[in-house]
């Protein structure tokens, strides 16, 4: 059986990351203050009867509330739709992202121009883009197809939440790829092409395997991204049960309905949901990189 | 090292959310009021700088400017006297931001709304109780009135103005097709099928906004339930003591509300919130809209380059007798006093000078019918309409109910409400809501999980 062999890391190596790591340092320690310090406070709120936030009564009731999340047709339906929407958007994003990097990856005027283009919807607030959308449902698609917008429709709600998110992330991805795609050596492809490879194949082959770290940042990001939508449901899904995602399930909790214990629970069952499944994906995304 | 970050920016991302619900409440030795002013008629100037920050959902720009005007004219009496005015949209984080506010320590002196939806406030003490006030008992307000601003017999807001709901029509089209305002039930659905017969639209319908939903199901819901003497409806419904089968008016007013969506709903209806559908009013597109009269200033405010666009209003009949509508009413602006805050009682003081002394004020420029009735020569028709329809006394208030549905049932209502317009607009079931009997089903259903909740 071969000897395991101790991994040896350097002096250098050691000042190298001790030396990027004092450049996360600031953000490390406002994260740690405002987010990670309070969310440690709050673990033991979940094992509480707790109602409203501004009530100091509260009492512990064990494991009650995840008993009864776990449970309930409606958390449970929220994690449904928050998946069913996280993986569409996902997808989407990164395909038009995709898509749109291919096209206009190499440098001109007119590329230029574009990438800027659709880079723009990313600096518009998810809120104000979804209002706008709304408008272009009801104004525009449906003036043209006849249609009910997809926002007021049973079974297309999701559906019509995708198209906004997407639209508003793909210029992002987009950068992402182009990135990716500007690395690749044109030595590939050149060799490629004196084998005899088709544009399909150099695709498959060359394209695909050496951008896989961009998949990697686009996916997990998105996926975040998707797990925890917030904003887009609240701003044109309030009142109906398909906009009911996690995220609002737990501010309708915590506030509106003041079961601030059931909220915190319900928050923490989505925060182990992301964990484990960025961990997943991004291990899985890992495994498929390859060195250029 | 790629994957600790890749971990750590997700961690970021996400942990936010968990986090958000664990600040710590207050400690109840909150700041105690400054001196006292006094009543706003013999208030002293203060010595140092008073600065009353109030918290409010008036987010139509019409009313809060007139609340601003009436601040500008208080600080004119007391120069040292200043305001923050904050604003949330209450159908979606008013409260939110409020309870944040109040949980972190940072107190508003005035907190807009209704003490009923907001009882947690009261029952953990950041509510002034105004019992007795003698300002409010000099308004000579009705029962209902107080009973919007009160909470278990106590009286815990100053109220400002009421609303009511009806039927805005077109008088050009209703002119032109030889229309009259309806009396009846039948005679409104004869005026839909007159007006889809001529191609015109009914209907401006905003259902994507709760507030439309509700306000569709109130002049049978709330009538009949007070007329057979049901005042703890709501009440008993959330505690669990009755179920929405119990009370034939909720069958009646979803029965009576399908008939007025008829088939000639438009195909944005449940799309459209209400500014679109008040556009889509006054730019002719449909002959009516279903509408609470807080929107009148912004219809107003619509027509400012349209004076030829002429309206009317009428309380929708929901029954053949052809006896007068009763007309619904609910104070609409009520303001609570945070006795914790730092100025309460300079709080105090404002409300009062704005009761007593703008009201005409409040009402040119929000307007909005105040709850004394009091006009000016610039109060226009419409609003005199209302105010003597309230003063016949043909009503019925929310404040004749022993308690309102809290903002947690009355979220689970409008959404089977949406669910509702959603199927009888479109065809397609809606959360499983394809008639009456699925409504009344999914909003027991959504009622039970409130109830659970609350006893966890």
């Amino acid at each position: 059986m071969p000897q395991l062999k101790a991994r040896t890391i350097s002096k250098q190596s050691i000042r190298i990351h001790a030396g990027n790591m004092l450049f996360l340092l600031p953000t490390i320690l406002l994260f740690t203050v405002v987010v990670l310090i309070p969310f440690f406070q709050g673990i033991p709120y979940s094992f509480t009867n707790w109602k409203s936030i501004i009530s100091t009564n509260r009492a512990f009731n064990g494991l009650n509330n995840y008993r009864y999340l776990l449970t309930n047709k409606f958390f449970l339906q929220s994690i449904g739709t928050t998946f069913k929407f996280t993986f569409l958007y996902c997808l989407s994003g990164n395909l038009v992202g995709l898509g749109l990097a291919l096209l206009i990856h190499r440098s001109s005027w007119f590329n230029n121009i574009a990438r800027t283009v659709f880079f723009l919807p990313f600096t518009v607030s998810v809120t104000a883009g979804a209002i706008v959308w709304s408008y272009v449902y009801t104004d525009v698609y449906s003036k043209l197809t006849g249609l009910v917008s997809p926002l007021g429709m049973p079974g297309q709600v999701v559906y019509g939440m995708v198209v906004i998110a997407a639209w508003r992330d793909l210029g992002y991805t987009m950068l992402i790829y182009i990135a990716a795609l500007q690395t690749i050596s044109k030595d590939y492809y050149e060799a490629a092409t004196v084998d005899g490879a088709s544009v399909l194949r150099q695709f498959t082959h060359i394209t695909l395997p050496l951008i896989v770290p961009a998949f990697t940042t686009n996916i997990t990001l998105l996926l975040a991204w998707g797990l925890r939508t917030f904003d887009l449901p609240m701003a044109v899904a309030r009142n109906v049960q398909e906009g009911q995602f996690t995220a609002v399930y737990i501010y309708d909790s915590i506030f509106s309905n003041a079961k601030a214990g059931l909220g915190q629970a319900s928050a923490i069952i989505l925060t182990v949901i992301l964990i484990v499944l960025t961990q997943f994906v991004t291990r899985f995304l890992r495994g498929l990189e390859v060195e250029s | 090292m790629k994957r600790l970050l890749a971990l750590l920016l997700t961690g970021i991302m996400v942990l936010s959310l968990a986090a958000c619900a664990s600040s710590p409440a207050p400690s109840s030795s909150a700041p105690a009021a400054s001196a006292a002013p006094g009543s706003s008629s013999e208030a002293e100037l203060p010595a140092d700088p008073v600065t009353v920050h109030v918290f409010h959902y008036m987010v139509e720009g019409e009313k809060a400017a007139a609340m601003e005007a009436i601040q500008d004219k208080f600080t004119e009496l007391y120069p040292n006297v200043s305001f923050e005015n904050t604003a949330y949209s209450q159908g979606t984080d008013y409260f939110a931001q409020l309870e944040t506010a109040i949980a972190s320590g940072d107190m508003p002196e005035i907190m807009m709304g209704n003490p009923g939806m907001y009882s947690d406030l009261i029952d953990e003490g950041f509510v002034m109780d105004l019992t007795g006030n003698e300002v409010i008992q000099g308004l000579g307000l009705t029962g209902a009135d107080m009973g919007d601003v009160s909470y278990k017999g106590n009286w815990y807001a100053y109220p400002v103005d009421f609303k009511t709901w009806g039927v805005f029509y077109n008088k050009t089209i209703f002119a032109d097709l030889g229309l009259n305002v309806p009396k009846t039930q039948t005679e409104l659905l004869d005026i839909c099928k007159q007006l889809k017969a001529n191609n015109i639209d009914p209907w401006a319908q905003w259902y994507s906004d709760g507030a439309s939903v509700d306000i569709e199901m109130r002049p049978i819901l709330w009538t009949k339930a007070l007329q057979n003497g049901d005042h703890d409806m709501f009440e008993k419904l959330m505690s669990g003591e009755k179920q929405v089968t119990d009370y034939p008016y909720f069958r009646e007013a979803l029965e009576s509300w399908q008939l007025r969506i008829g088939d000639w709903a438009r195909n944005d209806a449940t799309s459209n919130d209400q500014t679109a559908a008040n556009e889509l009013f006054v730019s002719g597109q449909t002959a009516m809209l279903y509408q609470g009269t807080w929107s009148y200033g912004s219809i107003e405010d619509l027509l400012k380059d349209n004076t030829e666009f002429d309206y009317g209003f009428f309380l929708c009949p929901t029954d053949d007798t052809g006896a007068d509508p009763v007309m619904n009413v609910q104070v609409d602006q009520a303001f609570m006093i945070n006795p914790r805050s730092e100025q309460a009682e300079w709080a105090q003081t404002f409300m009062e000078y704005w009761l007593t002394d703008c009201m005409g004020m409040w009402s040119d420029g929000s307007s909005q019918p105040c709850i004394t009735g009091a006009t000016t020569e610039n109060t226009p028709d419409f609003l005199k309409t209302i105010l003597d329809i309230k003063a016949t006394g043909n009503v019925s208030g929310y404040g004749e109910f022993t308690l309102p549905f809290s903002s947690a049932y009355t979220s689970a209502y409008r959404k089977a409400l949406t669910a509702f317009a959603s199927y009888c607009c479109i065809g397609t079931p809606a959360d499983g809501v394809d008639s009456v009997d699925s409504c009344l089903a999914y909003m027991q259903e959504l009622f039970d999980e409130e109830y659970a909740q609350a006893n966890l």
